[in-house]
């Protein structure tokens, strides 16, 4: 892949948001580090309360007021972004660097036409006229594949179904050319044949116009067709970084080989068949973690899990946080469940609240 | 063939107010819906938001009363049968279990409220009832005296579960019961509805937008769009050979995870129509990649093809079959 001699876009290094709460300091995210190229899709995928929205606010620099973000190195474009000011940041927000969120509806201002937010921080960056601002709008509402742009800006967001206002929300953040664009499950609140569409769209863009993508997601089936390369987040570290080809075709983390096994696949996984589950519940996010956040809902956990575990390293952007070494070392679950007989997988439903 | 659940030209329309002034419009939120489940199947029920499937579980629970059509509970019409009689049958499991609790109760209480309700048992016997249930699935009795506030997305729903589970009805409605919760606990919740299928005896309505997790889950499925079922055949059938142009679009898009293949064209133009201003003749052919004349004319009928029934132009009813 090309992609991957192109120039760095955005490097972030041991990045940490810490909130501190009535009782204690919680942790959403715990020294993650990633880079993202020019023309290159990131994809950081997880569970609920993994971090990974955390992880993209404190990229934009939008983390609320009890948050503090802390980080070796926040790099964009060469630029220290841990050293901007708050006035360098707001430059940047939005014109360098745009967010795509996951509800257009909350996102966009109810009170005001598709037009006028369009053009807002259009003209606020870049000093433009009206007509040059409308003229650019018409153009990227064309590019996001909307018919009849100039009576579209006149609209509210009201009167635009969710598939449109997401493309919207799309065309707002591609207004000044960004170099890096944010996308927080961009497709999560729309149909499934309106997500297929709005992914495309995206990939498109971000080919044509070859921009850094990071995609922050829960859907693995986004991920695949999708990423580039993906991190896989839990309790707020990355636990695993690879190409995507790499990450399904051979997962090293036991957290992302049980995520792909709870998901059916049409045509692979037998209608009505157990599905792998991972035992347990996410640990809480809240003091120093010691060892591997997982080990409580590891199948393969050990007592060397209690320890501080290394990042393992094979090859260039191939990292896991494990301390099983060998992939085939690792079993799939499924053979591990047919290991403990009959009795136990029976049993598993009562097991799994443990 | 009887059908254990099955409802007959179901229809239910709203009025729709249109602005202060204006007057008000009728929405056709369900559209005369022919369908059945036999006793122990899972009928899935897939279509995007807005074509109706909400409202057709809200009127197979009894919670809206349908404006045409009946359903009929192992033969017998609902509307001549004691509302309380028919709830104990059939339960729902809602999606969102973090508004279908009462946050103020405890898990026990939620769980033998139906009971309490239906004023079976005493109370000491309704909670043991109670607790037996969210044993079965998976909830230990330490459980029982937390509030829905002090438990995870996918505890909550065993909750939900147990309550529907605790009256022992026959048929449970399962409106998108997944799909609030994470990956990992979906597969725990999707592999206990099958065990508790097994082991009750169970037989499901389950709608979900979601394609993968219903051709896992069910027997049959119907894929309504804009109120009515475009197909509907048994599930093997209907995902090898999808018929209706809708049907092979919403397969399409599913995204599988398989990084070799690219994100998909469905080929379906921009919009979902607006529900208040359906499109006339085949609700689909706005955005129907195959229409053929007569699409925008006349709404198809849903006819059996052999391989399940199929509302569209491309497959005529086959005269000589009468």
């Amino acid at each position: 892949m090309s992609a991957a001699e192109s120039p760095v876009v955005l490097e972030v290094r041991r990045l940490h948001v810490d909130i501190r709460a009535a009782s204690a300091v919680v942790h959403p995210v715990r020294d993650v580090s990633f880079q993202v190229r020019r023309g290159e899709t990131l994809c950081i995928v997880g569970e609920s309360g993994c971090g990974k929205s955390m992880t993209s606010l404190a990229l934009m620099g939008l983390l609320p007021r009890a948050a503090l973000r802390r980080a070796q190195a926040l790099d964009f474009l060469g630029e220290d972004l841990l050293q901007a000011s708050a006035s360098r940041q707001n430059a940047l927000r939005g014109d360098r660097m745009a967010m795509v969120f996951q509800e257009p509806m909350t996102a966009l201002n109810p009170a005001y036409t598709i037009g006028e937010q369009l053009v807002e921080h259009y003209r606020h960056h870049r000093g433009a006229s009206l007509a040059q601002a409308r003229e650019r709008a018409v153009e990227l509402l064309h590019k996001v594949g909307i018919a009849s742009a100039a009576e579209r800006l006149r609209q509210y967001p009201h009167q635009l179904s969710g598939g449109l206002r997401q493309r919207v929300m799309i065309a707002m953040a591609l207004m000044c050319a960004p170099e890096l664009l944010i996308a927080d499950e961009p497709s999560t609140a729309l149909d499934v044949t309106i997500q297929a569409q709005i992914l495309r769209l995206l990939a498109d863009l971000q080919r044509e116009l070859g921009i850094a993508m990071v995609l922050i997601t829960h859907d693995l089936g986004v991920v695949a067709r999708i990423a580039d390369r993906v991190a896989v987040m839990y309790a707020g570290q990355v636990v695993e970084e690879g190409t995507a080809a790499e990450i399904f075709a051979r997962p090293r983390h036991p957290y992302t080989r049980g995520l792909l096994e709870c998901i059916p696949v049409p045509g692979r996984t037998a209608p009505g068949s157990r599905l792998g589950s991972i035992a347990g519940v996410v640990p809480s996010l809240a003091g120093e973690l010691r060892g591997c956040a997982f080990r409580a809902r590891c199948p393969q956990a050990q007592s060397a899990c209690l320890q501080e575990i290394a990042l393992r390293e094979a090859g260039a952007g191939r990292r896991w946080r494990c301390v099983i070494d060998e992939e085939s070392v690792i079993p799939a679950q499924a053979e591990i469940q047919n290991a403990l007989g009959p009795d136990l997988r029976g049993d598993k439903a009562r097991r799994v609240v443990q | 063939m009887s059908a254990l659940l099955r409802a007959e030209g179901l229809r239910r329309t709203f009025s729709v107010s249109a602005g202060a002034f204006r007057p008000r419009r009728l929405l056709h939120a369900v559209n005369g819906v022919d369908i059945g489940v036999e006793r122990g199947g899972v009928l899935g029920i897939v279509g995007e938001s807005g074509c109706g499937k909400s409202t057709l579980a809200r009127m197979l629970l009894g919670l809206t009363p349908p404006t045409a059509g009946s359903i009929f509970l192992d033969g017998q019409d609902v509307s001549t049968l004691d509302r309380r009689a028919v709830a104990r049958r059939i339960q729902p499991v809602f999606q969102d279990p973090y508004s279908s609790l009462n946050p103020r109760r405890t898990v026990a209480s939620i769980v033998a409220f139906p009971l309490e309700v239906h004023a079976i048992g005493g109370k000491a016997q309704r909670r043991a009832q109670a607790i037996e249930m969210l044993e079965r699935v998976g909830l230990p009795a330490r459980y029982a005296d937390l509030t829905p506030g002090q438990l995870s997305g996918g505890q909550r729903q065993r909750v939900a579960i147990a309550r529907a589970l605790v009256m022992k009805p026959e048929i449970v409605v399962c409106d998108e019961p997944t799909s609030a919760l994470d990956v990992s606990v979906q597969a725990q919740i999707l592999n206990l509805l099958l065990d508790l299928r097994e082991s009750f005896q169970l037989t499901y309505v389950f709608i979900s937008h979601n394609l993968a997790v219903v051709e896992h889950i069910a027997t049959q499925v119907a894929v309504m769009y804009l109120g009515r079922v475009v197909e509907f055949a048994a599930t093997r059938t209907l995902f090898a050979r999808p018929q209706h142009p809708y049907t092979q679009a919403l397969l399409a898009s599913v995204l599988t995870p398989d990084p070799a293949l690219g994100i998909p064209d469905t080929g379906l133009g921009l919009a979902f129509p607006d529900p208040l201003h359906p499109p006339s003749g085949c609700a689909f052919h706005p955005r129907c990649p195959h229409r053929v004349a007569g699409c925008e004319r006349e709404l198809p009928a849903l006819v059996d093809t052999g391989a399940g029934r199929v509302a569209c132009h491309l497959f005529p009813p086959q005269e000589t079959a009468r």
